[in-house]
């Protein structure tokens, strides 16, 4: 079964074909525009224009999937419903829909952090000779992005429970919101790790909010206004490279050792047989290696996945990954009917 | 005989006056609790604009605004989803943060729909973004929100 794959919830346009073969996924094709550049030059999104950019590039990025996938046309048609920015979801799903009706091929939405979860099971041309082993149930998904922070126990495919969220801001939020507070730039996270390997972690001791409540939910909008302050105690118009480097590191380890601890904290509680991440910032390079090391020494029998970096990011393939297992408990949705939500919950 | 006494909002609001005012809370439960004391002034159909700079509790009043108009879920930051949408007891709350967007046309943006009903109220953090377009459609309201001398203090700011 080959599935088209459409997502637009926010600022990347992709479009993608996966063909879903005996229970496994292999990615034909995976194309991503990126509005990121764009909205680093307004430092923010332009909503009107977010959608015209979506709605301009949405056609030759599906056809140009298609083409790389060398398919003509679909089995399955899967596209991001929500969560996510309504008008930029709205180019998506109405793409969906129009081809759905005009070659007479059935639909299925889904939940963009299906999306996030199911990178982990995607394998594609070039990491073809990777082997990577199966994800076990149950199984632990921590999705970190710029609008989620999400504990998700799966006990099958499509099962999802949250059992822990944020209360206030997403990891990737407070991560730009700090960059912005350093004048570093948009998007937040890469910059911050980047000064965060100079610096010290140890410098400041940044607040690691919720660590001794016993839920699984987290808090970071502490953190930004701890960071806030020290800059602003410091009485300085401009802050020193290093001051910089220290408060990145300090501000990074504070956040990875609130999500470690949480996450394996819950792994244990639920004897899951595997501890998976996923969304934008499960492409940190800290985060991956400590929490990495924190379940090979805590939990040495439970697997720990991560995704290929590129499928970390916005990307159709997970939506079309997702998007198969739907169709094949034939999820569909007639293309009369399908709906963006912006608040879809999972 | 000593009258009970009243906030500042309420004050305000039976008048029917154009009045400002500060009120400094020292921690979370205060700020939700002014907040939940703005709430009850509330008809529907209004446009509160919250404005101030980062960490200094707008997304924590929405909250306590919430709570008392009855939301039970989670009331999270919308910097990147643009709006969530609350269901409280009698009133639906749209809670939107403009904190990213930039220089929009915003009878373009699609959100009307969300906006112009008499059930709803509408929050908007970092408001003064979108005050002259959302002037159209609302009673606005614009409060500001400052960081105090100490850092476990905020100061809110009504202009009614």
């Amino acid at each position: 079964m080959n599935i088209l794959g459409i997502e637009s919830s926010c600022d990347e346009t992709a479009a993608a074909v996966v063909s879903y073969k005996r229970g496994r996924f292999l990615v034909l094709s995976n194309v991503v525009a990126s509005q990121v550049k764009l909205h680093a030059k307004t430092g923010g999104v332009v909503p009107e224009v977010a959608a015209r950019q979506h709605a301009e590039v949405i056609v030759p990025i599906i056809e140009r999937a298609l083409r790389a996938a060398k398919i003509k046309k679909p089995d399955v048609i899967a596209v991001t419903h929500g969560p996510g920015l309504i008008t930029s979801l709205r180019i998506g799903v109405d793409a969906a829909r129009a081809l759905a009706a005009a070659w007479d091929v059935p639909l299925v939405g889904v939940n963009h952090l299906e999306g996030h979860i199911y990178a982990n099971w995607l394998h594609d041309q070039l990491h073809h000779s990777y082997h990577k082993k199966e994800v076990q149930f149950p199984a632990l998904a921590l999705i970190v992005s710029g609008g989620h922070t999400e504990l998700v126990l799966m006990r099958q495919h499509l099962d999802y429970k949250i059992i822990g969220a944020t209360r206030d801001d997403a990891v990737g939020e407070a991560f730009d919101k700090v960059a912005k507070l350093l004048g570093l730039g948009y998007p937040g996270g890469p910059l911050i790790s980047r000064r965060a390997e100079k610096g010290n972690p140890r410098a400041i001791d940044f607040p690691r909010a919720m660590l001794n409540k016993q839920n699984f939910d987290f808090s970071f909008s502490g953190l930004k206004t701890a960071v806030l302050y020290y800059l602003r105690d410091l009485q300085v118009t401009s802050y020193k490279p290093q001051t910089k480097d220290d408060v990145c590191a300090s501000f990074e380890e504070a956040v990875v050792d609130v999500l470690v601890q949480k996450t394996t904290r819950a792994a244990k509680q639920y004897g899951v047989k595997t501890v998976m991440i996923g969304g934008g910032v499960a492409a940190n390079k800290h985060l991956r290696e400590s929490l990495g090391e924190a379940v090979k020494k805590q939990l040495p029998v439970t697997l720990y996945s991560l995704p290929v970096t590129d499928f970390t990011t916005d990307n159709a393939a997970m939506i079309a990954a997702v998007g198969a297992l739907h169709a094949s408990r034939k999820h569909f949705i007639p293309w009369q009917k399908i709906q963006a939500d912006p608040n879809l919950s999972l | 005989m000593k009258k009970k006494k009243k906030s500042l909002v309420q004050k305000c609001h039976d008048r029917g006056k154009s009045v400002s005012g500060r009120i400094v809370v020292k921690s979370e439960e205060e700020m939700m609790k002014e907040a939940a004391k703005f709430a009850r002034t509330l008809k529907g159909g209004e446009a509160v604009l919250l404005e101030g700079e980062l960490g200094t509790g707008k997304t924590t009043f929405v909250r306590g605004l919430a709570r008392a108009l009855g939301v039970k879920g989670a009331v999270r930051s919308p910097t990147f989803t643009l709006l969530n949408v609350y269901q409280g007891k009698t009133k639906k709350i749209v809670h939107m943060d403009v904190y990213r967007l930039t220089g929009a046309d915003w009878h373009e943006l699609g959100i009307e729909e969300f906006l112009v009903k008499d059930d709803t109220i509408v929050v908007v953090e970092w408001g003064e973004k979108v005050a002259a377009f959302l002037k159209n459609y609302h009673r606005t309201i614009s409060i500001n929100f400052e960081h105090g001398i100490k850092s476990n203090e905020r100061i809110i700011i009504y202009d009614l």
